[in-house]
């Protein structure tokens, strides 16, 4: 798994999941979007449309206040057990937007936003 | 945090109880703290001080809180932080969302916070939405680790 890798819920939970970043401890931060007018529509750091990913039909926003970290192992074994199903990655240039969106947001947990800024920092 | 994001900081339950509004989970935490039986977590972080009062032991990780949540965190700290008990327990008894419970508790929703505001119904549906997609997203990341 990797930076911009995508997933979601087979059954349950069917929103589009983005990895951010590679955290210590075999452990990821990814983070969901959702179409805008669902109730989560206060987060208009990084809009993303029709076209950015197969799975957005309609402009979208992320809900960088539930970025979270999560064990690699645990999503491992939720695709093994047909939890989770991979979805295309996202293309660079909107990666690229939705970690700015992230580091940006007023609402991203800080670890997150720290863990962000050092991948950025150390790729620079 | 309700009023500005529709969603609050803790994500534990508001309750009235007779000296006013708690957060149901973290006065739970605190009052087994001055039963003498901490949870691993408040016993690194507070000591009991007199017979009511914790103190923190030394500045906290605040990773998991964004900016917007610290910036009100701070903000009802400067308003509020000094107040006394009484002080404190007048003015949630006059919160609009408030209603005696007795001797026992109410759960106070956040759809409630936001009726007794008088938002407009369309924001409270989108808060239940809101409420109901992060239920989700919470139940399916607990899922895989079963």
């Amino acid at each position: 798994m990797h930076p911009g890798d995508c997933f979601r819920g087979t059954t349950f939970d069917r929103h589009l999941q983005i990895i951010l970043v590679i955290a210590q401890a075999a452990r990821l931060a990814c983070v969901n979007a959702t179409s805008f007018g669902s109730g989560l529509d206060g987060d208009r750091s990084c809009v993303l449309k029709r076209g950015d990913h197969a799975t957005i039909l309609h402009d979208s926003c992320i809900v960088y206040e539930r970025a979270r970290l999560v064990r690699i192992e645990d999503l491992e074994k939720g695709f093994e057990r047909g939890l989770l199903e991979h979805l295309d990655p996202l293309r660079s240039s909107v990666f690229k937007r939705v970690i700015q969106g992230a580091i940006e947001s007023e609402d991203t947990p800080g670890h997150i936003v720290n863990l962000l800024q050092s991948a950025r920092d150390a790729s620079a | 945090m309700i009023l500005k994001r529709g969603s609050p900081i803790t994500g534990d339950i508001f309750c009235a109880l007779p000296h006013g509004m708690i957060v149901s989970k973290t006065l739970s935490l605190i009052d087994q703290m001055i039963l003498g039986q901490p949870s691993e977590l408040f016993e690194r972080n507070f000591n009991v001080v007199g017979k009511w009062d914790l103190e923190l032991r030394a500045v906290p990780d605040t990773g998991a809180l964004s900016r917007s949540e610290i910036r009100v965190l701070d903000a009802v700290f400067e308003e509020h932080g000094n107040k006394s008990f009484s002080a404190l327990r007048e003015l949630t008894h006059s919160l609009p969302e408030y209603s005696d419970p007795a001797e026992s508790s109410i759960p106070v929703a956040p759809e409630t916070i936001l009726a007794k505001e008088r938002r407009p119904e369309e924001e409270i549906d989108k808060l239940r939405t809101k409420a109901a997609q992060f239920t989700q997203s919470d139940e399916l990341f607990n899922r895989i680790k079963e």
